[in-house]
């Protein structure tokens, strides 16, 4: 009776952990796109990915990230983009142009991010996409 | 014999579900900075999810707004608090981007405790 049980026991732990690890694996479309640093047509470096997407991978040179800053002895607001993949590639650009500073207020935990730099490390686009699948 | 197998399946199978689990929570790059308070130079920094899982239950970093009126506040492990207010629509814009993997720096006037500076950063390893 007692080694009934046990066994009753074991076995829930291991279903109930089993299930709690495969239901997020199966359930919705997923997609989470890894950083990657590039150039592109117009011969401008860029980078994109999604935070979970370098949050969860498999190394621990990825990353991606905006900021904000408000300076009291500065006229204007500014932010700044900055990515790391998993190459140990970096890239980063910065700009006072409010439509990107509002970009960076509309990023979540499930944003997509993508910028580009100019020639002298200015913010060229940066675009934020928050979305379903990009949720862990 | 028999039972004493599958008794050890059993385990390891328990064992690696048990694994994968804390494995997702390993990888990738993170950062979670705890709440620093400097008293000295009227600095604070911190992220929102260092400071809700610290394993203390006093630090808190965070900001609000009344509109026109932002203020950020910040507690250490320690019990050194730190606030700053501000009715620059700046600042505003700032606090907008605060989420749940910001880190909030700021810095509080001596004399009048007004933001003089406010940094949010949402960063990839700042995600819990």
């Amino acid at each position: 009776m007692k080694v009934h049980l046990k066994k009753m026991l074991s076995l829930a732990a291991l279903g109930m952990s089993l299930f709690t690890t495969t239901v997020p694996t199966w359930a919705g479309f997923v997609s989470t796109p890894e950083v990657y640093i590039g150039v592109n047509g117009n011969g401008l470096s860029y980078a994109r990915g999604s935070m979970v997407g370098a949050r969860y991978s498999a190394d621990n040179t990825q990353r991606i990230a905006c900021r904000i800053t408000f300076d009291s002895s500065i006229p204007n607001l500014y932010m700044e983009c900055f990515a790391a993949d998993s190459g140990g590639k970096l890239l980063s650009c910065s700009s006072a142009a409010p439509e990107y500073l509002e970009a960076v207020q509309a990023m979540t935990d499930s944003s997509y991010i993508y910028f580009e730099v100019g020639r002298y490390g200015q913010c060229r686009g940066v675009s934020i996409t928050d979305s379903s699948g990009l949720l862990k | 014999m028999k039972t004493n197998l599958k008794k050890f399946i059993g385990t390891a199978v328990l064992g690696v579900a048990l694994f994968s689990h804390s494995i997702l929570a390993w990888a990738g790059a993170v950062s979670l900075p705890e709440v620093v308070v400097d008293e000295v130079y009227r600095v604070a920094h911190g992220s929102t999810a260092g400071a809700r899982y610290s394993p203390d239950d006093q630090q808190y970093i965070g900001c609000s707004v009344d509109n026109p009126f932002v203020t950020c506040f910040a507690k250490d492990k320690a019990g050194k608090y730190l606030f700053c207010s501000s009715t620059d629509p700046r600042s505003l814009a700032v606090v907008k981007a605060i989420t749940d993997f910001s880190s909030i720096d700021f810095a509080s006037d001596p004399g009048t405790s007004s933001c003089t500076a406010l940094i949010v950063t949402n960063d990839s390893t700042y995600l819990r």
